[in-house]
């Protein structure tokens, strides 16, 4: 017998005793394996930390890792949003079948609940477990659990009933020790020592009994350092009426919400604001510590929507992370508090609750208001800056503030403002000098300077400022080693202008939005007010300044982001027009602010309706009766111009069609329902009783018309086309809407249902004129803000009245049901309009998206979009748009229309979610079988894909990249950098640099989270060609194409850089909002024309800006700079006789409005910047005007040169070649004078260098020399000649 | 630039093709396959390299480089004789990867809009294609180690002239 047959019996034993010690191991020793499916990270945390048997195996897994659940002897799953697929519902079943309890613990009425071999007594006390989450609770869990999968095994198999968390209960640092009563927690701190009688109740509201127990390191910090603070917490956990009672019951005087949306209902929030209860909302992030600082990695989708946008909703204040989530020892993610951050928002809240206590003549408040470089006025957004500021100062001493020093007028007070507090430009150095000789500037010691920043920034930030801009004082208002900052302080109140965030080149950098750091003289202003004057708190005026657009995260920022640590942990207030919804959200995401809404200009009469009554009555004769369409009336429309405006002939022979007539019409219509704004509202100024009445006819009188039109309709009095027709509803119902608002409003008439609405809206604009003031006074005792939506008060009258915080709406469920309809309709109209304009449909339409546009039209602008693509969306039961479904083609009727959408950095920040639905909508849309009709998406797909190739990316990167089609700023800035590259006119010649500019900084990638900001030209160039059609949106009757420089600065460049790359310009429309019953599209060259004829060119508008001063004045300025940038960008949007028509009015004055004087007297430098403009398009040669006009031009300039100086606004000081040409157009003894007064502000300009990119091009540096063509002949030669050889040689051998 | 790659190509080209026809017909076959694989593979490692990338490695000095040492053991694989040329007997000509990797490269930028996948068969049996044309056509005119000689001296003017230019 062989060894090995000797050894076969040995091994059987062996292996039979193996398998039977298995056996016995599996089935009477082994732990209780139980897998749980889909918890939160924090949920997993608490239960495997919580089991202490050591017979007992947790395994977590998420829903897309669970799997093989036989393996397991019992299964828990969480049923919130879970879904398993076909191979893991055959597993479970498997599992199932083989006796494994499985348990859903099902808190709401979720879709997936499986229960499989337990019964209804085991079901429920599994629910009662999970439903009273706590220490002991998931330990007797298991362990339940392990006596119901295999009661057999030996070990360890007690376990304790339930035990009930009450639903709602106070609770405090001490593990167990729950509360019914507020009063049983009171006489608990006491006991412990904790109590302070003269300390503050605040209620502490965490999530819904979670975490309770473990997991709550951040809880207990904040819980902690309150309670060191002296304040007396309450922390809570409650949901629906019971929490609204529990926070009553406490009195509390301030709420402190670790926001999972909204605090509660109305109904407590009322409550809470008519109480004088502020609510404070930081937020715990899950995220990591290095996701929450990568710039990269923003805050979006329902993260973004539960912790910040929705509390926004009840008015919470402090959007600060707190805390993050992080793998601790165990592996598991745990909260890990946010050192640095906690102690920001203790300090916040702290600071803000003194505010309550600290008597007013003891506060220091420090008031930032915004300003234009050199001699031009304080800005803000429709406000009169000056005045409003001395109101605002003035109200502060009648509270009983130490305004000490404050000057008698208002007049005093603006030339003092003017000469201290003014802002420099690097380019005139000479004006700085001049500014630390004799304006009083506070100086700074640069070394005390240093110990402020390194005890503020990062070491890092600090080292970067230094890399840029050296060492402190830097070079902008420096001498010695003392920095100069413009302040004036009245007492125990600081006002300073916010300086310029970049110097030089960099000037230009900051505006791009490239990643550059403020100056020293930038920083300096805010640490002083922190470190020296150490401001209780801090006031931005007016709408708006650049800090809240400083490089950073979109929101929950840290100290790595200067918005933070310049503001530093002061409570920060910011009176910011309700006309500006969606920068005013990045102000309150960004730096911290409360919003206290002011006013827009009032609106009043253009004059236009006057003006066109006639022409309107013949065209709506000739229309209704061809007879009287007669050669006189064409004439008459020829002489006006409007022919230009429309694109007709000016063939003063026969007539104009019937067509024409229609397209006439509407225009003219249009013009005279124009609204337009009168001079800038003043803070504490109620509108004059006149301009009351027009800004109550602006938000009446079309909401009227259009219900009682709608009625109409429902009674089948007048058709759909009719409803949808403006001209119609303008002719046929406005006017007796306009007559019965002036009635309501002069008490003639019954004031019905449908009336009171006026007289509503007037008692709440009278409300808001000291509204706003009342509010920051309030604020300012440490009272809270109570929300408000934001947007024009004509669409939106809900947001009267003023002095409230705005708040923004869930991206998530956007669009809305309205807002898709009004997408649809839009994009069709488009369409239509395209198509018979060139008997073709566009290949390709390119968008604009703004934040404002979006919150106020609750998302129609990405609605139009996925329109275009034939893609629509799928809803929730909650509303929200969880999915996308192609509409078929057969049901689209058209082609699916390519897209490029261009995003404002602000829309970025608020909705990304959205874009990357509109990409998942691209792909969709591309990806569309068996279209009927052409798909421009996939073929658009396909050339931007070639077009990578051809650049030279990867064929796999260009295939990634096919589908990307959302471009915008570099992630984390917020500007195209166009406005900057246009208006320093005097450094770009061609049109081509500023095409290349855009490209430059408007080429990020937002379409997906793998190229999240990545830049990319080619791919941005690739994008953009083939664009047909240009839509912008329009929502607020408060601006225009004109009158908004950011609608040339997208629109414009965006034209521009189509009509390089593609050789022809495309069509641009607006996608006009302004009315909520009938959003329609209007051609941009006729609303230019429109908004030209209204406004700047209109006396009756010039008259009514005339009553306002400097800052009204200075927007004359803004509208020719951005006329300047329509010539730049795209001339064919503009009157091709503007510039003659901006001369006869603003130089020739022929309307004898007294232009000149006014501006002598109220701000000069408006009309020196003006008459610059004017000036440098002819240089340019957008102005075609003969010798005479610029002369005239020219010394009107110079006049007001000589009498007030050099105006040292970038425009005028910065451009030599400017100089140079105006003073070529003078006399010798006139130029000699304007160019000494010039160079008494400026230095002579270093050229100044336009951004080039550097291209790289790889094949230069292996391009071969001109010798190379000799080679490949040779090489060539040689082998004819080898092949010759072979051939002989061959032909020889056979 | 453009052209000097197209250039190497063919001299290197008909260098292996040259090669590969002295070889017996299982073992041309058997490289063909290879080449064809080597083709495929090529085809997905350049869809996901840019330019600038290809061009650090397609380096053409190195290509230059190694094609001058490779013209050597084909100078020696005609002359020597006994285990030396057994030995050599066994080289196919292995820089046959540049000009497989250039009709690679072409492939993968040139066809657009289907699976890299499908491109990267296309690109094999165009080179296995190409591969075994050239070498029947050289077993057609009865290519001898001559030849090979011959193409090699060739190549080597070419390497060394290019080299030096570049």
């Amino acid at each position: 017998m062989s060894k090995v047959r000797k050894f076969v019996p040995v091994i059987i034993v062996l292996l039979t005793i193996s398998c039977g010690i298995y056996a016995c191991y599996s089935v009477w020793f082994r732990p209780t394996r139980i897998l749980v499916v889909n918890p939160l990270p924090a949920q997993a945390a608490e239960i495997v930390l919580n089991n202490d048997s050591r017979y007992i195996d947790v395994v977590c897994a998420s829903m897309e890792e669970a799997g093989s659940f036989e393996n397991f002897d019992a299964v828990l799953m969480y049923g919130r949003g879970l879904y398993l697929d076909s191979i893991q519902l055959h597993s479970l079943d498997k599992a199932a079948e083989n006796g494994i309890p499985v348990f859903t613990n099902s808190l709401r009425n979720f879709s997936f609940i499986v229960n499989h071999n337990l019964d209804s007594t085991q079901i429920a006390v599994l629910q009662h477990y999970f439903s009273n989450p706590c220490r002991d609770n998931y330990r007797n869990m298991l362990r339940y659990l392990r006596s119901i999968a295999t009661p057999g095994r030996f070990g360890d198999k007690d376990y304790d009933q339930p035990i009930d968390i009450p639903s709602g209960m106070y609770y405090h640092l001490e593990a167990g020790q729950y509360f019914e009563k507020p009063e049983e927690l009171t006489r608990y701190l006491k006991s412990k020592g904790l109590y302070n009688p003269d300390g503050s109740r605040i209620v502490f509201v965490s999530g819904v009994k979670f975490p309770v127990e473990n997991n709550r390191a951040h809880i207990d910090t904040l819980i902690y350092r309150l309670t060191v603070m002296g304040y007396n917490v309450y922390p809570l956990t409650a949901t629906g009426q019971q929490r609204d009672e529990m926070i009553k019951a406490v009195g509390p005087e301030a709420i402190v919400y670790l926001p999972m949306g909204r605090l509660g209902n109305d109904s407590l929030i009322n409550w809470a604001y008519n109480n004088r209860i502020p609510l404070f909302m930081p937020f715990p992030l899950i995220q990591s510590h290095e996701e929450w600082l990568d710039v990269d990695k923003p805050m979006g989708g329902g993260t973004l929507n539960a912790r910040i946008v929705v509390p926004e909703i009840d008015g919470g204040m402090t959007p600060l992370c707190i805390s993050t989530q992080n793998q601790g020892d165990d592996e598991f993610l745990l909260y890990t508090p946010e050192p640095e951050r906690i102690d920001a928002f203790t300090s916040q809240l702290d600071r803000f609750m003194k505010l309550r206590r600290m008597p007013n003549s003891q506060k220091k408040i420090a008031v930032g208001y915004f300003k234009s470089p050199g001699k031009d006025a304080l800005i803000a957004s429709g406000m009169e800056v000056v005045p409003s500021l001395y109101n605002f100062l003035k109200r502060l001493k009648d509270e009983g503030y130490n305004v000490t020093g404050l000057p008698a007028t208002a007049r005093d007070f603006e030339r003092q403002i003017m000469e201290q507090g003014s802002v420099m430009g690097s380019y005139a150095p000479s004006a700085q000098e001049h500014f630390m000789n004799e304006c009083n500037p506070i100086w700074i010691d640069a070394g005390e300077y240093e110990d402020w920043a390194k005890s503020v920034l990062l070491p890092e930030k600090y080292a970067e400022v230094e890399h840029r801009y050296g060492k402190a004082p830097g070079t902008l208002l420096a001498r010695g080693d003392s920095l100069a900052i413009a302040a004036i302080r009245y007492g125990n109140i600081l006002v300073f202008p916010q300086p310029r965030p970049a110097l030089g080149n960099d000037d230009f950098k900051l505006i791009h939005g490239a990643e550059v750091v403020p100056p020293h003289s930038y920083i300096a202003p805010y640490l002083y007010m922190q470190k020296e004057f150490d401001a209780d708190a801090l006031i931005h005026f007016g709408t708006h300044g650049n800090l809240e657009f400083t490089p950073g995260k979109n929101a929950g920022l840290s100290q790595a982001d200067w918005a933070e640590v310049l503001i530093g942990n002061r409570p920060h207030f910011y009176f910011y027009t309700t006309g500006n919804v969606g920068e005013a959200i990045i102000a309150k995401r960004r730096s911290h602010a409360v919003l206290v809404t002011y006013l827009t200009p009032p609106y009043v009469e253009s004059g236009m309706r006057q003006k066109y009554t006639t022409l309107l009555e013949e065209l709506h004769d000739a229309i209704a009766h061809p007879e009287k369409n007669t050669p006189a009336l064409k004439n008459k429309i020829i002489c006006l111009g409007f022919h230009k405006d429309l694109g007709l002939d000016s063939i003063k022979v026969g007539e104009y069609t019937a067509e024409e007539l229609e397209k006439i019409d509407g225009f003219v219509e249009e013009l005279a329902n124009e609204k337009i704004t009168g001079a800038c509202y003043v803070m504490g100024r109620p509108y004059s009783d006149a301009e009351m009445k027009t800004t109550v006819m602006a938000i009446a009188a079309d909401p009227l018309a259009y219900g009682r039109a709608k009625a109409d309709y429902e009674k089948g009095k007048i058709t759909k086309e009719n409803l949808q027709d403006f001209s119609f509803i303008s002719h046929h119902y406005l006017p007796q809407a306009k007559q019965d608002v002036t009635k309501a409003l002069s008490g003639n008439i019954n004031i019905t249902d449908e009336l009171s609405d006026v007289i509503e809206y007037r008692e709440l604009l009278s409300q808001s004129a000291g509204a706003e003031l009342d509010a920051m006074a309030e604020v300012l005792n440490g009272e809270p803000v109570r929300p408000a939506p934001g947007g024009d008060p004509v669409l939106n009258p809900n947001v009267l009245p003023m002095g409230r915080n705005m708040y923004s709406i869930n991206a998530e469920a956007t669009p809305g049901p309205k807002a898709w309809n009004d997408g649809m309709v839009l994009a069709e109209q488009s369409l239509k309009d395209y198509y018979s304009k060139h008997g073709e449909y566009p290949q390709k339409v390119s968008y604009t998206f703004w934040a404002g546009e979006f919150i106020s039209s609750q998302g129609a602008t990405i609605a139009q979009a996925l329109r275009m693509l034939g893609v629509e969306p799928v809803r929730d039961e909650q509303g929200r748009v969880m999915d996308l479904k192609l509409t078929p083609s057969a049901e689209l009727g058209r082609p699916r229309i390519n897209i490029m959408v261009q995003v404002s950095g602000q829309l970025r920040d608020i909705a990304g979610s959205r874009l990357r639905m509109l990409t998942d909508a691209v792909a969709l849309a591309a990806d569309s079988k068996d279209d009927i009709y052409p798909n421009y998406v996939a073929d658009g797909s396909l050339a931007q894909e070639k077009a990578l190739v051809e650049n030279g990316a990867s064929p796999q990167r260009a295939r990634e990249l096919a589908n990307m089609r959302v471009f915008g700023p570099v992630n984390s800035g917020y500007s195209t950098g166009m406005l900057r590259y246009t208006e320093s006119s005097g450094e770009w010649n061609d049109r081509q640099e500023l095409v290349d500019g855009y490209l430059n900084n408007m080429c990020a990638i937002y379409g997906d989270e793998e190229h999240w900001g990545d830049m990319d030209k080619n791919l941005f160039q690739a994008a953009i060609t083939n664009t047909d059609l240009i839509v912008q949106p329009r929502q607020s009757n408060t601006w225009g194409p004109l009158s908004l420089d950011h609608v040339y600065e997208f629109t414009g460049a965006l034209s521009l850089a189509a009509t390089s790359i593609n050789g022809k310009e495309p069509d641009a429309m607006l996608a006009d909002y302004r009315n909520s019953y009938l959003p329609r599209l209007q051609n941009t060259k006729e609303a230019v024309a429109i908004e030209t004829r209204a406004t700047i060119l209109n006396p009756e508008y010039i008259k009514q800006k005339m009553k306002g001063e400097a800052t009204t004045a200075q927007m004359f300025g803004e509208i020719f700079r951005n006329i300047f940038g329509w010539s730049a960008t795209r001339p064919s949007a503009l009157q091709e006789d503007i510039y003659d028509n901006l001369y006869e009015v603003y130089v020739e004055d022929v309307n004898g409005l007294g232009i000149e004087e006014y501006f002598d007297r109220v701000n000069p430098a408006a009309l020196q910047e003006m008459t610059a403009t004017m000036l440098e398009s002819a240089r340019k040669g957008f102005w075609q005007a003969d010798s005479r006009k610029i002369e005239a031009t020219a010394r009107l300039h110079a006049r007001i040169t000589e009498r007030h100086g050099a105006p040292c606004t970038d425009f005028v000081c910065a451009n030599t070649k400017l100089q140079e040409f105006t003073a070529s157009k003078l006399d010798d003894a006139t130029a000699d004078k304007y160019l000494n007064n010039i160079s008494k502000a400026t230095a002579q300009n270093s050229d100044a260098k336009v951004l080039k990119e550097e291209s790289q091009n790889v094949l230069s540096a292996i391009t071969p020399k001109t010798s190379a063509y000799y080679v490949i002949g040779a090489v060539l030669l040689l082998l004819i000649v080898a092949a010759v050889i072979l051939i002989i040689r061959k032909r020889k051998s056979s | 630039m453009i052209s000097i790659l197209i250039i190497l190509s063919l001299v290197i080209m008909l260098t292996g093709s040259i090669r590969l026809s002295l070889m017996g017909w299982k073992a041309t076959l058997l490289w063909s396959l290879v080449w064809m694989v080597v083709a495929y593979c090529s085809t997905m490692w350049l869809t996901r390299l840019s330019m600038e990338e290809i061009y650090g490695y397609l380096n053409i000095r190195s290509v230059c480089l190694f094609g001058f040492i490779e013209s050597f053991i084909f100078i020696s694989y005609v002359f020597y004789t006994g285990k030396g040329k057994a030995i050599l007997s066994y080289y196919p000509g292995l820089m046959l990867i540049f000009p497989v990797t250039i009709m690679a490269f072409w492939m993968s930028r040139t066809v657009n809009g289907i699976s890299f996948m499908t491109i990267g068969v296309l690109a094999s049996l165009v080179t296995g294609a190409l591969l075994t044309g050239i070498t029947l056509l050289m077993h057609q005119h009865r290519c001898e180690k001559s030849w090979l000689y011959i193409a090699t001296i060739v190549s080597l003017i070419s390497y060394i002239l290019i080299f030096g230019i570049l």
